[in-house]
């Protein structure tokens, strides 16, 4: 079982656009694939249609075992199911310090899943807790969507400097850009200058009005517009992330 | 829950279904496809025996568990083309599957079948799909009638929705099925799975008179060498010729053991036809036999002479293309046609009673006492005498014997109890193995020795080849030598007080 998280400090990165289209692209290879809402808003459950449900919450998540399987719901589509997130989950950090393994908590959890999925995706909140913390142990990699802006480059680099601080493992972190607009030239520069410091995914993901109407469609865009470039994009993302799993011998 | 599978009586419960899942659930998407799906099986039906079916869908194929209907092992075809025999498959799961259930038969197509399949999605108020339901219409080519079910396939996390679902589908009258579609098509569309068998089953009774009796065995056996031409003229595997053969042989030694049933010129014509047949397939045969013994002959020499052993092999290939062609040219001759029509046609004629032949009117069972008794005590005292000075040729006669009996004991089957009967085969085929690997392994040396005197000298490859021959006949001859001193003791165990005892007590 491979863990792919899709985690950002700042909001409305592009983040679960990216994790309910890459989770599509890798349940239709035949592969068992779950998609963990971590995210309180419950972004990625309104996209596959999926309410949240009563008598689940962060505690039962944290359990894990029978009361996670309990709750995921299977996706419209083959091969793709969801755990769905629980307005409780905002409380989560609270909650990760009742428990022994308080950093390495989610790791537990999902290790129970690894007989039934072949991917299982993080759809992460977007801050820097004790939930990143644990999300940072329990993914094998992380993927980091960044808009080409002076402002995301900065929590980029503040996100190096707490992996170094917290002795955690940087090489697990891929950033990509996305919401890239190549007529703006501020955009063109950015990714220029990062691409010098920084190891980033050759795929970028465009601004796209496609992906914002998702949420009217509430579809993965693969599915409804597979020739769109946006999903376009995500398909050449995916297939970048399979090189690397096969580079760092996942 | 689990995927429910059921069958679907008519068109009108079909509709019906639908009209009461469109009034249950807030809405209802219906897609409709086809596909072809093409079932694979040995000629004699040995996936399904083991209640496993190989089942092609595209390039895609599944060794499907009959009982689960689950796939127990998948392969992706390169091409359009199904590799015929386990070993032209990559090594894999599948393959390593697939190797004792076909063993050395080959694959072939038993049905080609389309299943069109029109799937409900059960939406809820958030048009999420919360159950499928599929109508599946199933047909044989070339057929009218389909096999109608209907799958049940719940979502995960949706419980509730499925088992709503279910208690409709039974108030509908639908009821649970658990053979697969294509097995029910298949047996709707009149084939007969797990029917071809090369042993002889043929049930006879005890006062049927003996000349019905040989009649009903001949026209069984002949039927068999009919359902194994084609296999053999299309080269499909090596059994084909072989079954074709064990009929032949069979049907010969049914002639020369059940004396006085039929007159005599007919008996002759007969018994000179089928040795015609015999003779027509014998060099093919042996070739085959060796073929299959390629990796054991690999194993058996050192390394640096096994490229001799390829080589060897490579020319008996080649062989036995030739032959081959010759076999198939000679079946389809005039002279195969009218004997093997003779043969068949032979059984169903009604023969003068006028000069019915001395034992043609006796009962099945008395006839069939004396001939089994006779060949065992035959056997127990030619058995008897063997020491370890007798020559070969001794031994191979007395595996002979053993043949005949054991065809006869297959003959009149029906007419004994059956639990004693297959201890007393147990304990002859002990006895047998031990003779016919005694003979296949002096036939094998003798074969080699034939190659060698023919071996042209003049190039290195010859020294090689050569030097991989000789080997090979050392190490049969050691092989034998084995297999003869092994012989002692299990004759004495088929020659015991308690094996004679039972022979007696069944077949006089």
């Amino acid at each position: 079982m491979k863990t792919v998280a899709l985690y950002s400090i700042k909001g409305g990165v592009g983040k679960t656009a990216a994790c309910v289209n890459l989770a599509f692209l890798a349940a239709s290879e035949s592969r068992h694939t779950l998609v963990c809402d971590l995210d309180p808003q419950g972004s990625a459950s309104y996209y596959f249609r999926i309410r949240p449900i009563p008598k689940y919450n962060s505690r039962k998540f944290l359990k894990g075992g029978k009361r996670i399987d309990k709750n995921i719901r299977g996706t419209d589509f083959d091969f793709l199911d969801l755990l769905p997130a629980d307005f409780s989950y905002r409380n989560l950090d609270i909650l990760l310090n009742e428990f022994e393994d308080t950093r390495t908590c989610l790791k537990n959890v999902l290790k129970t899943l690894k007989d039934q999925y072949g991917y299982v995706l993080l759809d992460c909140p977007p801050n820097i807790t004790l939930v990143s913390e644990n999300i940072f142990e329990a993914a094998d990699i992380i993927l980091v969507p960044i808009i080409p802006t002076t402002l995301s480059m900065l929590t980029l680099e503040k996100l190096y400097a707490f992996f170094k601080v917290s002795g955690l493992e940087q090489h697990k972190i891929y950033p990509f850009f996305s919401m890239v607009e190549q007529r703006k030239t501020m955009h063109r520069q950015m990714m220029q200058e990062l691409m010098t410091q920084k190891r980033v995914l050759k795929t970028s993901i465009p601004y796209s009005a496609d992906v914002e109407k998702m949420g009217l469609f509430r579809e993965p865009l693969t599915h409804y517009r597979p020739k769109s470039a946006a999903a376009q994009a995500y398909l050449a993302l995916w297939q970048e992330i399979q090189q690397i799993k096969l580079q760092v011998n996942l | 829950m689990p995927v429910k599978v059921y069958a679907m009586p008519d068109t009108e419960t079909a509709l019906a279904l639908k009209n009461a899942l469109e009034e249950n659930f807030s809405d209802l998407i219906e897609t409709s496809d086809s596909i072809d799906i093409e079932l694979y099986d040995t000629f004699d039906w040995r996936l399904y025996k083991k209640k496993r079916m190989l089942v092609k869908c595209g390039n895609h194929l599944a060794i499907v568990d009959l009982n689960s209907d689950a796939n127990l092992a998948e392969h992706t075809c390169r091409g359009a083309l199904l590799p015929k025999f386990w070993w032209d498959y990559p090594a894999s799961d599948f393959r390593e599957q697939l190797k004792p259930l076909a063993h050395i038969r080959g694959l072939q197509c038993v049905a080609r079948l389309t299943r069109e399949q029109t799937v409900l999605r059960l939406l809820n108020e958030d048009a999420k799909t919360v159950v499928r339901v599929m109508l599946e219409k199933t047909v044989v080519h070339g057929q009218e009638r389909s096999t109608d079910q209907c799958v049940l396939a719940p979502v995960k996390g949706y419980r509730q929705e499925a088992k709503q679902v279910a208690k409709l589908l039974s108030t509908n009258g639908l009821k649970q099925v658990t053979t697969p579609v294509y097995i029910r098509a298949i047996k709707h569309a009149g084939l007969k799975p797990g029917a071809y068998s090369s042993k002889v089953n043929i049930t006879l009774t005890p006062d049927m008179n003996s000349q019905d009796a040989v009649k009903r065995l001949l026209a069984y056996l002949v039927g068999v060498m009919r359902l194994n031409e084609d296999g053999v003229r299309l080269d499909i595997d090596s059994e084909f010729l072989h079954d074709f053969r064990v009929a032949v042989r069979r049907s010969r030694s049914l002639l020369s053991q059940v004396k006085g049933v039929l007159d005599p010129q007919t008996t002759a014509k007969l018994q000179t036809d089928l040795r015609t047949l015999g003779q027509l397939t014998g060099r093919l045969r042996d070739l085959d036999v060796y073929l299959l013994m390629q990796s054991h002959y690999e194993r058996l020499v050192p390394e640096p002479l096994r490229p001799g052993v390829i080589r060897l092999f490579r020319s008996l290939k080649a062989k036995r293309g030739n032959e081959l062609k010759k076999v198939a040219a000679a079946m389809a001759s005039d002279e195969y046609d009218s004997i093997i029509t003779f043969l068949e046609n032979f059984p169903k004629q009604n023969h003068d009673t006028a000069s019915t032949p001395v034992n043609a009117l006796f009962p099945t069972i008395e006839i069939a006492k004396t001939v089994i008794f006779k060949r065992f005590r035959k056997i127990i005292k030619s058995g008897g005498k063997i020491t370890t000075a007798t020559p070969d040729a001794k031994i191979h006669r007395l595996r002979i014997e053993c043949k005949k009996l054991r065809y006869l004991l297959e003959f009149f089957a029906s007419l004994f109890p059956t639990e004693e009967m297959k201890a007393f085969i147990k304990q002859l085929k002990i006895l047998q193995d031990n003779l016919g690997t005694f003979n296949d392994l002096s036939v094998q040396q003798i074969f080699l020795y034939d190659y060698l005197k023919t071996m042209r000298t003049s190039s290195v490859n010859s020294f090689q080849l050569a030097a991989a021959t000789g080997g090979l006949i050392v190490r049969l001859n050691m092989e034998q030598a084995e297999v003869r001193r092994a012989f002692f003791n299990v004759f004495r165990q088929f020659d015991s007080k308690d094996n004679r005892k039972c022979f007696t007590k069944l077949f006089t």
